[in-house]
């Protein structure tokens, strides 16, 4: 983990998560897309937070795609805190 | 005299004293799973585990962890929760076992390579127990067994996380967090308690004012249950009472691609947790209306040490449905959980179902590749199936217990092409449908 991770950096990242869950077909999905239209259900959404903490050591709770609803937005918000530590 | 270190102890919640209140509810949460691990690096040219390795791994990568030095102090006189205190004679060789000789993963019970035959932890020590076997594939199976009174699935995911690395190699070995701390004596919990209660409140009237939102004759009630606690604990050693809540159980596992799964409970209109239940009724094929203790987050995840965090709802529902039905009928009931609540919940109690979410990517312990980690849920002794899934890697490893009459492979492997959308089949265990 690094606090210098910019957000195109996590963005891209957050795409192969995505990806590698395999509930929407790679290519299919921007970092605009809505959260909700990637297959993330509340199970995914734990593995997701689960992920991020493990790999940039932020820890979030699955409410907080309440709040940020892309991946763009996630990759914003996440960074954002990484640099508040 | 008393030492110059503070005194170090931290309450269970009220509705974790449950686990450890009888010998008998202490032994029945005794959780269990086995971690494959690729085997290479942990052993020697003649097969055998590298036994100091694999310790000076440990000793690194757990030693340092607050929950691997915590052990359970039960206060004086029933008059406050028991609490975790640090072992002032913590040995971290005291918790690990090692099998001699070769196992075959397929044949061996998984209960053995599990621990359960290294019986019933001491309370006097931390809660936690590893066993490490050879297996004749080449992988090394580790066998843990942790009490569900110190976490839940959601803080044991953390713990896995804590535990393992992001790579094989030797990681930094930790100083003892509890060095300067000594551990709480069991007469000075309530003064500790009490100190704690006020610093939780913004002064004393508000911390009276709590005190006392409380009914009273709860309170009396909670405190003659722990001055009780012998007489009780007298009673659940029976043996009959023991045969009826310890009846001899078998497992089995299967482990099947996340993705798959996923897709297959997207379609059915529910989550992997959801199609996770709907398989094990539907694999299980009672004829009737049964239902499964299901756990959801009750409480928000307190800021400091949360352990556990989840209460038990009930899902019910009938394999003779359809899984296009009750798959969307479990769904409906996780969403309206506060619709429905005990004793209202329909059919009969068969036994408890869980899925973790765990980490996407590869994950080391003790600097072998965490190929997966089979969990068996924690259920209650008389349950008749229960149902344990972790998510990791891509893939989904479901272990199934169920008492030694039954036939739980079949069960298992019908469970696991259920989840996979290969069949809907109810098991062919020869059960009347």
């Amino acid at each position: 983990m690094t606090t210098t991770t910019t957000v195109d950096e996590l963005s891209e990242w957050l795409v192969g998560r995505i990806e590698f869950y395999g509930r929407v077909p790679a290519g299919s999905f921007t970092v605009d897309t809505e959260l909700t239209e990637l297959g993330l259900d509340s199970i995914y959404a734990m593995s997701l937070c689960a992920d991020i903490e493990d790999t940039y050591g932020v820890p979030l709770d699955p409410s907080v795609f309440e709040h940020w609803t892309t991946l763009r937005e996630l990759a914003e918000g996440v960074v954002g805190r990484m640099r508040t530590v | 005299m008393v030492g110059a270190r503070p005194a170090h102890a931290e309450f269970m919640q009220i509705w974790e004293e449950g686990y450890v209140s009888t010998s008998t509810s202490f032994e029945v949460m005794h959780t269990k799973s086995i971690m494959l691990l690729d085997g290479a690096s942990l052993r020697r040219p003649d097969g055998e585990l590298d036994r100091e390795r694999i310790l000076r791994f440990l000793d690194a990568a757990i030693g340092g962890l607050e929950f691997f030095r915590l052990r359970l102090q039960r206060g004086v006189l029933g008059l406050t929760p028991p609490a975790w205190v640090p072992d002032d004679e913590f040995d971290l060789a005291r918790h690990v076992r090692f099998t001699d000789g070769v196992r075959t993963l397929a044949s061996a019970r998984l209960w053995d390579l599990a621990g359960h035959a290294d019986g019933v932890m001491p309370l006097r020590h931390p809660l936690w127990r590893l066993r490490f076997t050879a297996l004749d594939d080449g992988r090394v199976a580790v066998g843990m067994t942790f009490h569900h009174a110190s976490f839940d699935g959601m803080s044991g995911m953390k713990l896995f996380s804590a535990m393992s690395r992001p790579s094989p190699e030797l990681p930094d070995a930790r100083e003892n967090p509890f060095a300067d701390v000594r551990p709480a004596r069991a007469i000075e919990l309530p003064l500790l308690a009490a100190r704690g209660w006020l610093r939780r409140h913004d002064g004393a009237a508000s911390a009276w004012r709590s005190y006392w939102s409380w009914k009273p004759t709860r309170r009396i009630r909670r405190l003659g249950g722990r001055i009780l606690r012998p007489l009780r604990d007298r009673r659940s050693r029976d043996p009959g009472v023991r045969a009826a809540k310890l009846p001899p159980r078998h497992t089995d596992f299967r482990t099947i691609d996340a993705a798959t799964a996923a897709r297959t409970a997207a379609a059915l209109g529910g989550t992997l947790s959801d199609l996770l239940v709907a398989a094990t009724i539907r694999a299980y094929g009672d004829p009737g209306v049964v239902n499964l203790r299901y756990p959801v987050s009750a409480r928000p995840v307190a800021a400091d040490r949360p352990r556990n965090q989840v209460t038990d709802m009930q899902l019910f529902g009938t394999a003779s449905l359809p899984l296009e039905e009750l798959v969307p009928a479990l769904r409906a009931q996780v969403v309206d959980r506060d619709l429905l609540a005990p004793p209202d919940v329909p059919g009969r109690q068969i036994g408890y179902a869980t899925l973790l979410p765990w980490v996407s990517s590869p994950r080391y312990f003790c600097g072998a590749l965490i190929e997966g980690i089979i969990p068996f849920a924690a259920g209650l002794g008389e349950d008749e199936i229960t149902a344990g899934a972790i998510l990791y890697n891509g893939r989904l490893s479901i272990g199934v217990t169920m008492q030694a009459h039954a036939d739980v492979a079949t069960v298992t492997e019908q469970l696991g092409r259920i989840m996979t959308g290969e069949s809907s089949e109810i098991a062919a265990t020869g059960r009347p449908v």
